[in-house]
């Protein structure tokens, strides 16, 4: 490919780090969701006292979960596309068609980023609250913006390294 | 433009897109988004993304996914799939091509802590497949047999189609999962007769059986108690109404990571890969759910999703044949399309299509679980129905020295066993039914 001759820039790696932290800080919080959940069982069952609002803590949690996870799953590549119809097609067409498959991807998760991070700005002005815990709303709300905003950045780096400008590093 | 053309325009473009290798996820966003603006405006359309991404994904219940997700990732690496194997195959040794009936049941019981059906497939083949082809068994029914028995995950609770599908619709997971174990019998039950007739007309194709002594019986079945152990705390707990699926899937979790430590399989490092598996296909999933919430979002406005309910329950023609062409139509989807997507994207259009039809008077919630078990059965049928068999393709790329078209000659008479019960779950919903209503 056309793309190896160019020199590194190193973006991958740097990325690469970035999407495994997001993963990992992904994974803690979900591990720290079942723990919770645990203890709340086994407070229910044997103290008669569970956590209170430990499902709103699952439900926080799981956006920032998710949030975390996304970048990872682009960086590896692993959104489903459906390859049916172009197999038949050139390497070159099929660099040019996820080129434009990334950008959009850039530009999805963009928008979401920059209207999750309003939504946080708006729900702080307004001091929303959860129900049980009175925990503020605004906070899992900035906790996805670093991982959308990750998504971004590597949908734009991806879609450069699919049009040939800059060198996709082997990782 | 009427509304209902901008729904139908928005339904075109995502399958343009799709076609061009845009991820589905995206392929779904992009359309919604441009829907939206048409039909209600750019202020609007800012507002509603302010707060969809979130409350889409800050639900209680969608937190199963990861978590089973991850339990299965422990269970992957707790070196549980060569003593379930061990046990299987000593258990139906004594018949011919019984090697081939261990896989499947050794994928039955993976698949009922996994919900992952890739994760099934891989982890039961790598113990059965080599000791399959060591043996003598062909490489065609070798794969074609633990092909087939990996849809098991996808069968089996806590099957992520499932989990979705429940959240999608609002089912409670517990009943859905409830649902889900007859039909995965039948289906073990129809692979193991399948291939008993495979045996019969090709012998070529397996060994002589030889049966296990009672002490092997034994001495395999006491490896396999962590696997029945789980099974028992989580889906007993689950079941029995002691905790919330999400609850179970917590302390499946610290129960799969406890045994896979006692069992000194777990190191930092699987620990890791255990977190990035579940990082990526959860993100994946994720994705799609947000894409899907966002087409579904304008089509709604749209209302595309009402006047089709409307229209087609005015059509004079039986509700069973409606569904049987539903049916149809998505082994047609599955083969461009990946299951996950293909649900995210139709059921939300489709459900209101299916709770406005008169199915045997069956009410609405005994319908949703009905048509969920019936949408799974599908799914399950394409994870190895040609040309894009999900299944065949990881067997494939586990044994390299088997032509991927050997195996899905292989897959026939699984693919039969499928049609056919899929048929009777059509016409007896009191398959999927009847343990949810006797055990709630």
């Amino acid at each position: 490919m056309s793309e190896t001759q160019k020199p590194s820039s190193g973006l991958d790696r740097v990325l690469q780090t970035l999407c495994d932290a997001s993963a990992t800080i992904g994974g803690v919080v979900l591990v720290a969701i079942a723990c919770v959940t645990v203890v709340s069982v086994i407070g229910r069952a044997f103290f008669s006292h569970p956590i209170l609002g430990d499902v709103e803590l699952v439900q926080l949690g799981c956006a920032v979960v998710v949030a975390s996870f996304l970048p990872y799953t682009q960086f590896r590549r692993a959104n489903i596309i459906v390859d049916f119809f172009t197999t038949g097609t050139s390497e070159k067409t099929q660099s040019r068609l996820d080129a434009f498959g990334t950008l959009l991807y850039t530009l999805v998760l963009g928008l979401v980023a920059w209207r999750v991070t309003v939504g946080g700005i708006d729900i702080k002005a307004n001091q929303e609250t959860s129900m049980l815990m009175a925990l503020p709303l605004w906070i899992p709300y900035m906790l996805m913006v670093p991982g959308l905003v990750l998504c971004a950045l590597i949908g734009l780096v991806q879609t450069l390294q699919h049009l040939g400008l800059i060198a996709k590093d082997a990782v | 433009m009427s509304t209902m053309s901008i729904g139908l325009a928005m339904f075109g473009a995502m399958l343009a897109l799709m076609a061009v290798r845009v991820p589905i996820a995206i392929a779904m966003f992009v359309p919604g988004a441009l829907g939206y603006l048409a039909l209600s405006g750019w202020f609007p359309l800012l507002s509603h993304l302010k707060g969809a991404v979130y409350s889409r994904v800050s639900i209680y219940d969608l937190s199963v996914i990861p978590l089973f997700m991850l339990m299965g990732a422990f269970a992957v690496h707790g070196g549980l799939s060569k003593a379930l194997f061990d046990f299987a195959n000593a258990l139906l040794g004594r018949f011919k091509g019984g090697m081939a009936m261990a896989g499947v049941l050794a994928c039955a019981a993976f698949g009922s802590i996994s919900g992952s059906t890739v994760a099934t497939t891989a982890t039961i083949a790598q113990v059965a497949y080599p000791e399959m082809r060591r043996i003598n068994y062909s490489g065609r029914l070798a794969t074609a047999a633990l092909a087939a028995g990996g849809t098991m995950g996808v069968l089996l609770p806590p099957s992520v189609t499932l989990m979705v599908y429940a959240i999608l619709t609002e089912q409670n997971i517990t009943k859905m999962f409830l649902a889900a174990y007859i039909p995965a019998l039948i289906a073990a039950v129809g692979y193991l007769i399948a291939i008993a007739v495979i045996v019969r007309i090709h012998p070529e194709q397996a060994p002589q059986a030889k049966a296990a002594t009672s002490s092997e019986l034994l001495s395999t079945a006491l490896n396999v108690w962590p696997i029945a152990a789980i099974f028992l705390v989580v889906f007993g707990g689950i079941y029995g109404g002691f905790f919330t699926a999400t609850e179970g899937a917590a302390i499946g979790n610290v129960l799969t990571f406890a045994i896979t430590l006692l069992r000194r399989e777990m190191s930092f490092d699987k620990l890791v890969a255990s977190i990035r598996t579940t990082a990526q296909t959860s993100g994946m999933i994720f994705l799609i759910f947000i894409g899907a919430d966002m087409i579904n979002a304008s089509l709604a406005l749209s209302q595309l999703p009402a006047q089709l309910a409307d229209m087609v329950s005015h059509l004079q023609i039986s509700p069973l044949v409606v569904m049987a062409g539903i049916m149809i139509f998505y082994i047609i989807l599955g083969c461009v399309m990946d299951e996950m997507s293909m649900i995210l994207l139709t059921v939300p259009t489709l459900f209101p299509v299916i709770l406005g039809m008169d199915f045997f008077g069956l009410n609405p919630s005994d319908k949703a679980l009905w048509f969920g078990i019936l949408i799974l059965t599908v799914c399950e049928i394409g994870m190895i129905f040609p040309p894009v068999g999900l299944n065949v393709y990881i067997m494939n790329g586990l044994a390299k020295d088997v032509p991927m078209a050997e195996t899905y000659k292989g897959v026939v008479p699984f693919l039969i066993t499928d049609g056919i019960r899929l048929a009777l779950l059509i016409a007896f919903p009191a398959i999927s039914l009847w343990l949810v209503h006797a055990l709630t």
